[in-house]
């Protein structure tokens, strides 16, 4: 399976250059003696070759998620020659190419139009006074070719980084363990009205399972005897991958500040995480979203004593975005979120914060903690039991956390993080709206934690936002779920929705 | 003295120190190849008289832009904005035309590419210093 957090956007430096081949002077060059020589010019080129190298050296390489090509230089004489082995030069590394980066150091934009339609690869130029750059940009875009330019290399670094997130949802392949159809689910009727325009307009696909032939390769050693396919060999776990899980699960338990579930609930959520990444690995998917009350009005979740909650937050701890109730817009925002914020996200109900304003607690609180908000009316509640330990960086220490039951009766590991600790830390949310037009953006601070202690998907995080009522009015067009990732990347957001197409809306 | 005498008479300086360097070379004297060529360059770039030490070209080159713009009563790097239609500074063109220099008086191979990535006295007078008295010296002549 390719995890999508380690998925580099593959960057073509090109730089064009201009040699004269005679001495003269005239309008479009000045000098004397040397300086008007072909010698003088080819180390002037030179020079600008290295400095723009180094430029990209210093400000490009250093980015992980970037894999920096070798630059290609393509230098004219001043005949101008719109010729096919030139262009043939800058298309040298063009199958392996996501983006080309260039930098302009002759005139040669008549050169760059062939080339950039016979690529159709986006084009970002460097940075430059020089006014070469919008006279390219302006050529090309007026053509339809896409092409940017920034003021700074930290700007040019934000927008590859957006692009990135393009890749990445064109590498998503989202498992969709169903039960009704491929997008309809009872509890999140908000999900994508049509997966194909979906596929068509952001380049994610999609790969679906039925949940009894899920939950029946839960079942440990019964590879060959699963009911829904009979003598066929299932993912059902080996008795190695069995010590594995083991293992995996007293870690779990080791590693949590409190665990109140037997050893035995604990391995059964495990094995979910466990075989839902075999199928991962099965179906080649990087996404995963499963149905849930429609799961759970077969009884057979109470009869195999699991829930998926531990499998999306183990999932969503390592970068593969996995989302509840088969709702699929958040496992596509859940992606642009790890890919332009760089860490782990979360995700669940998302509700205005209206009935509680002293105490603000909108769901159960038997073992919760009262908490005192600032300001209630603008403060929402984002809850699910999806909490992961790595909300601050992939590779970031793993914070404390603890492993409670989502049921009454014992089963249903939900690994739970105490988001008091972070209050005032910056989050950025976003959803793509049902008919895929939309992408809603907001950002906020948290400002303090719901039902850590509580059972069932109480868990939640509230994020003071700008405007409470703004944020409401807003969200009625996309739905329930709002994830959220740490850190501020809103504008790289609001940029990637406007690269992909949707029409933008922010809180 | 006026100051374009003062120039021309650094340029006679400076071409004394050529035939040093020359004579270095013959000799087999590197330390003195160096030597004459740091004075061929802080003469050119008539920054004999505040250089010192100083073995970077892009910093004797700017010493060189604000030094003749003061002399000129102009002010500092504010005369010379840099903007040429090749992209490149004033900064890099005083190198590349001393560079040129070099290699055209002392008969040498320089390779643009190469030459890119000099950024000192010493590496450049190694490169033509090599070239010249190196087995093999590559020639573009």
């Amino acid at each position: 399976m390719k995890n999508l957090k380690d998925l580099k956007l593959n960057v073509k430096p090109i730089i064009t250059t201009l040699h004269h081949e005679y001495v003269f002077e005239g309008p479009c060059r000045t000098g004397s003696g040397e300086q008007l020589t072909k010698e003088y010019d080819l180390m002037r080129s030179a020079a600008i070759v290295k400095e723009i190298n180094e430029t990209i050296d210093k400000n490009l390489r250093p980015i992980e998620t970037l894999n920096i090509l070798e630059t290609t230089v393509v230098d004219r004489n001043e005949e101008f020659r719109v010729a096919d082995s030139l262009i043939d030069q800058l298309m040298v590394d063009d199958a392996k190419t996501d983006v080309y980066i260039i930098y302009l150091a002759s005139r040669c934009t008549d050169l760059l139009i062939p080339f950039a339609q016979k690529s159709g690869k986006p084009i970002v130029l460097l940075p430059s006074y020089h006014p070469l750059q919008m006279i390219c940009a302006g050529s090309l875009n007026g053509r339809g070719i896409k092409v940017n330019a920034f003021l700074t290399y930290e700007d040019t670094a934000a927008y590859l980084d957006v692009l990135r997130a393009q890749k990445v949802l064109k590498n998503l392949r989202v498992l969709c363990v169903n039960r009704f159809g491929d997008t309809r689910s009872p509890s999140g009727v908000d999900n994508f009205v049509s997966l194909e325009k979906v596929s068509e307009k952001l380049g994610v696909n999609f790969s679906y399972m039925n949940i009894h032939e899920y939950l029946d390769a839960m079942h440990p050693l019964d590879s060959g005897k699963n009911y829904t396919t009979p003598g066929k060999a299932g993912l059902n776990p080996t008795a190695e991958e069995m010590a594995e899980i083991e293992k995996l699960a007293d870690e779990l338990i080791a590693g949590a500040d409190e665990c109140t579930m037997t050893r035995d609930d604990v391995i059964k959520s495990t094995i979910c995480y466990y075989v839902t990444n075999k199928m991962l690995d099965e179906f080649e998917c990087n996404g995963f979203c499963a149905i849930c009350p429609d799961a759970c009005a077969t009884r057979r979740l109470n009869q195999e004593r699991i829930t998926f909650c531990m499998t999306h937050s183990l999932n969503n701890s390592r970068g593969v975005a996995s989302a509840c109730e088969y709702d699929i817009p958040a496992v596509v925002s859940k992606t642009i979120l790890q890919a332009l914020g760089h860490k782990p996200s979360y995700m669940g109900n998302t509700t205005m914060n209206t009935f509680f304003e002293d105490a603000s607690i909108g769901v159960g609180t038997k073992h919760g903690v009262e908490f005192k908000l600032d300001d209630p009316k603008n403060t929402i509640l984002t809850w699910h039991a999806v909490t992961n330990n790595r909300m601050h960086g992939y590779d970031a220490p793993a914070e404390p956390y603890i492993l409670h039951p989502f049921t009454a009766s014992g089963f249903g590991a939900t690994l739970r993080y105490d988001f008091t600790r972070d209050i005032g830390q910056e989050v950025t949310m976003c959803r793509i709206d049902p008919s895929c037009s939309k992408i809603f953006v907001a950002r906020g601070t948290v400002a303090g934690c719901v039902g850590y202690k509580d059972d069932s998907c109480s868990i939640g995080v509230y994020v003071k936002v700008a405007n409470g009522k703004d944020f409401f009015s807003k969200q009625l067009m996309f739905g329930n779920h709002i994830p959220l990732v740490y850190g501020d990347c809103f504008d790289k957001i609001c940029d990637l929705g406007k690269v992909l197409g949707l029409e933008v809306i922010t809180a | 003295m006026a100051l374009i005498d003062e120039i021309k008479h650094s340029h006679e300086l400076a071409d004394a120190s050529m035939e040093r360097m020359k004579a270095c070379a013959a000799g087999g004297d590197r330390n003195g190849f160096y030597s004459a060529m740091h004075d061929f360059i802080c003469l050119r770039f008539f920054i004999a008289d505040i250089a010192g030490n100083e073995d970077n070209l892009e910093r004797l080159s700017e010493m060189g832009i604000k030094h003749i713009f003061g002399l000129t009563g102009g002010s500092g790097l504010g005369g010379d904005v840099s903007l040429k239609c090749t992209g490149s500074s004033s900064v890099k063109e005083k190198i590349i035309l001393v560079e040129l220099l070099l290699k055209k008086q002392l008969g040498a191979y320089l390779d643009p590419f190469k030459a890119a990535y000099i950024e000192t006295v010493s590496e450049l007078a190694d490169m033509l210093y090599d070239n010249l008295c190196g087995g093999g010296a590559q020639t573009d002549q």
